[in-house]
């Protein structure tokens, strides 16, 4: 929000007006029906996430190698080491490879999970691209938006990152679980997909037949942000 | 709703004091109801209580025990009477009070439209005294009852479930219309009688013909003798182990003695075969027996009503079950048709509700329609669906090479077993490769006769071959979409939509539309896309597009948590 260049792509005509005059217009996009799979992952309207969430996945990724080869690679060896097995060296020699395996897997699944990852928010609600081998687009309508979290791990917080998660009622697909946004668009993502309709719940109920909120009525109980 | 204390508010006449509040609550429990909750309380003990009877015979130990045993039943005794005498409810127009609690006292006050299911529960004992269990479920609470009144007369508990019914219905008619001040709970019991009854219509009625069909089709007896070897086989090493013992003594000499028999009579290989194939043709029978007498017991005197707003189902033989489902709570259908139901003629339909449940609870509603002939299935259908048809109509195959797909998958496997048996063990193992063509027979009918339709705003996937299934939604029921495409997928240019509902029992197969065309896939994403209810949850109204979006405001988040209560599990 503090830097103009970042205006936050889901904003609509009150955030652009906000963020002031020399923001690019706001691409919510207009019902262009993109071929899904056509474009993958996607351009324009999708969004990709901060490079920082490259770095923050290569570290989890790491992290996650570093667990793996030290179940695969390391107790091994350290057992050997503690039996004084002859054979130590080869043991060695047999091993390295496999760690090096294990870690460069681990960073080239993170580099391919992070170019394939693309999001968007339109006034269906928020959409997420994800997968280059296994692809899958996932659509969580804003009027099923039950509630919003926003978790940062330590690795998240030292590049200024944060997961967004979208709960819905749902069974299956009961919560879409996205890290790696900017602090700041996951916290305006989140402001822009709270549930509406619970802004008019709050007024004591009405006594009008319809209790269908007019967009007077809605402006009136949700006050902009200015 | 624990210890409701509503401060009296000045200009609100249906806000009463905690005074008035009390006093509302006037009915009291069925007089015998302290043995009712004694005897479950009991049945608790009961096991502990009966090994030790029976292992343990040690004089000094047992006169304590004795004593200890007598003492606790006594206090459970005295708790259960002070129970029934601290126990009262009563009916405000808007909503139920109950206080209750042996030491801490509760007083609450349920509101009709909170109350989701009223199960009435009837045991045999119940029944001899006249009595019933009410269970009170609202949205919320992870399976937990509301409340549960343990037991009221069974015309109290009746009156309760009608007049929980007609205020329900009333709270949403009349609740904007200005309430007049009601000290409820006078003797106007039967008020609004009438209207819980009138437009109640019987959509289903199970004769015993019917259940002696379902019981064979359903084969329930299977799982309660596997259930049985499951609770023998855990018991082998316990207090048990004689018992068991005896059991497989007992069996074995019968086999023993069979064989031996068999030596006299001289029976040669056939013969022996013959008696192997008449002795599991038996226990097959057994089995649909039992099935069948299950079948008898948990659904005798069925009936299926359906009032404007909820349906209604009875059943049961010795202990009787009574219980609503409002129509709006229904996420989902699953209409079966097994390779059984088609030689009877018959289907079976289960819906999703948007409650957290047991996965087999007996006392649900999942099973809505147990067995039907697909005649009076399409017209209870007709009556849910919001197009008032079925069957649905437009359907659309899938992939032209959905077929390849569906063989693959299961042929690998097997075919690789195949070859390796036959390359390492015995050549004989080839012969497998004689089902192939059944599997591809398979597939072919399989993907002739799957696919989906969007009609009337309902989404639904049929597929099967012998057997046949449904699975359908509304869209406005709809929670989410997704798209997906597996490498082979995209290989053939298809890919899978999978729909997210509230509540899909993991017992169901998924509501998940594979193989289709990736264009078309797409198409009907965008389709649904645009069929989904727009911001609001309850009525689907459209919101307009260029609102705008309220921008991060500090004291705004804080507000809406206050009022997001977790209600949106009864909602959509």
């Amino acid at each position: 929000m503090i830097d103009p260049s970042g205006a936050a792509p889901f904003d609509t005509a009150a955030g652009t007006a906000a963020a002031g005059a020399q923001a690019p217009p706001v691409p919510v996009v207009e019902r262009a029906p993109t071929p899904a799979f056509a474009d993958w992952p996607g351009d324009a309207p999708w969004q990709a996430l901060p490079d920082a969430a490259r770095r923050s996945f290569r570290l989890s990724a790491l992290l996650l190698a570093a667990v793996i080869s030290t179940a695969v690679g390391g107790l091994p060896l350290l057992i050997a080491f503690l039996d004084q097995e002859p054979e130590l060296p080869l043991r060695l020699l047999l091993t390295l490879p496999l760690i090096a395996v294990i870690f460069g897997f681990a960073l080239w699944r993170a580099s391919v999970a992070y170019r394939n990852i693309r999001w968007r928010l339109d006034e269906d609600g928020l959409r997420v691209r994800r997968g280059r081998i296994w692809r899958t687009e996932v659509l969580v309508p804003r009027a099923r938006v039950q509630h919003l979290d926003i978790e940062r791990g330590p690795i998240e917080r030292r590049y200024g990152l944060a997961t967004l998660i979208v709960h819905t009622a749902g069974t299956r697909m009961n919560a879409l679980r996205q890290p790696g946004f900017d602090e700041d668009t996951a916290a305006r993502l989140r402001d822009a997909l709270v549930p509406k309709i619970r802004e008019v719940d709050l007024s004591p109920a009405s006594p009008s037949p319809s209790p269908s909120p007019s967009p007077a009525d809605a402006a009136v109980v949700a006050p902009r942000g200015d | 709703m624990d210890h409701t204390e509503m401060a009296p508010a000045q200009d609100d006449p249906t806000v009463l004091s905690d005074h008035e509040l009390r006093a509302a609550a006037q009915y009291r429990l069925h007089p015998l109801s302290w043995l009712f909750i004694l005897l479950r309380q009991l049945r608790a003990f009961a096991l502990p209580l009966v090994v030790v009877l029976v292992s343990g015979t040690r004089g000094e130990d047992d006169k304590w025990l004795l004593l200890g045993s007598s003492v606790a039943a006594a206090a459970l005794m005295a708790g259960a009477v002070w129970n029934y005498l601290i126990y009262r409810y009563g009916y405000l127009d808007h909503a139920l009070v109950i206080r209750s609690g042996v030491l801490q006292r509760k007083l609450r006050l349920i509101p009709f439209e909170r109350i989701q299911n009223v199960t009435l529960h009837q045991t045999l004992l119940h029944r001899l005294a006249q009595v019933a269990e009410v269970r009170l479920e609202s949205a919320g609470g992870m399976g937990k009852p509301e409340a549960e009144m343990r037991v009221l007369r069974l015309a109290d508990a009746q009156l309760l479930e009608r007049r929980l019914r007609a205020g329900r219905a009333e709270g949403v008619q009349t609740r904007s219309v200005a309430q007049g001040v009601q000290a409820a709970g006078d003797d106007d019991h039967a008020q609004g009688d009438e209207e819980a009854h009138g437009g109640d219509a019987l959509w289903l009625r199970l004769p015993t013909a019917e259940l002696v069909r379902y019981g064979l089709i359903s084969n329930r007896g299977m799982l309660v003798v596997l259930a049985g070897a499951g609770v023998l086989t855990q018991l082998t090493d316990s207090a048990f182990d004689a018992l068991y013992d005896a059991v497989y003594a007992r069996a074995e000499a019968v086999a023993l003695d069979g064989a031996r028999l068999a030596e006299q009579l001289h029976l040669g290989v056939v013969s022996l075969v013959a008696a192997a194939v008449l002795l599991l043709a038996a226990l097959v029978l057994a089995l649909r027996v039992l099935s069948v007498a299950m079948a008898i017991l948990h659904y005798h005197g069925f009936r299926l009503e359906a009032g404007a707003r909820d349906l209604r189902m009875e059943r049961g033989l010795l202990s009787r079950l009574r219980m609503q489902l409002p129509r709006h709570r229904i996420q989902a259908y699953a209409l079966q048709e097994s390779l059984l139901h088609r030689w009877f003629g018959r289907q079976n339909l289960r819906v999703d509700r948007a409650t957290l449940e047991k996965a087999n609870d007996q006392k649900s509603m999942r099973e809505l329609v147990p067995i039907a002939t697909p005649e009076t299935m399409a017209r209870i259908l007709g009556e849910l669906l919001p197009g008032r048809r079925w069957p649905l109509q437009g359907w659309q195959p899938l992939h032209p090479r959905a077929w390849r797909r569906k063989l693959m998958l299961p042929v690998l496997l097997p075919v690789l077993l195949c070859f390796g048996i036959a390359a390492f063990e015995n050549p004989l193992a080839l012969a497998g490769f004689l089902v192939l063509p059944v599997w591809a027979l398979r597939a072919k009918v399989w993907a002739r006769y799957s696919g989906w339709t969007l009609d009337d705003g309902v989404i639904a996937w049929r597929q099967g071959w012998l057997d046949r299934s449904w699975r359908f939604a509304e869209v406005r029921r709809l929670q989410g979409l997704r798209l997906t495409q597996s490498p082979f997928d995209r290989r053939h240019g298809m890919a899978t939509l999978c729909l997210d509902t509230i509540g899909a029992s993991p017992l169901e197969s998924p509501l998940r539309i594979p193989y289709l065309d990736v264009a078309v896939a797409a198409a009907l994403y965008e389709r649904l896309r645009a069929q989904m209810p727009r911001e609001t949850m309850e009525m689907a109204v459209p919101m307009p597009v260029s609102m705008p979006m309220p921008v991060s405001m500090p004291g705004r988040e804080a507000m809406l948590r206050e009022g997001t209560a977790p209600a949106g599990a009864s909602a959509g």
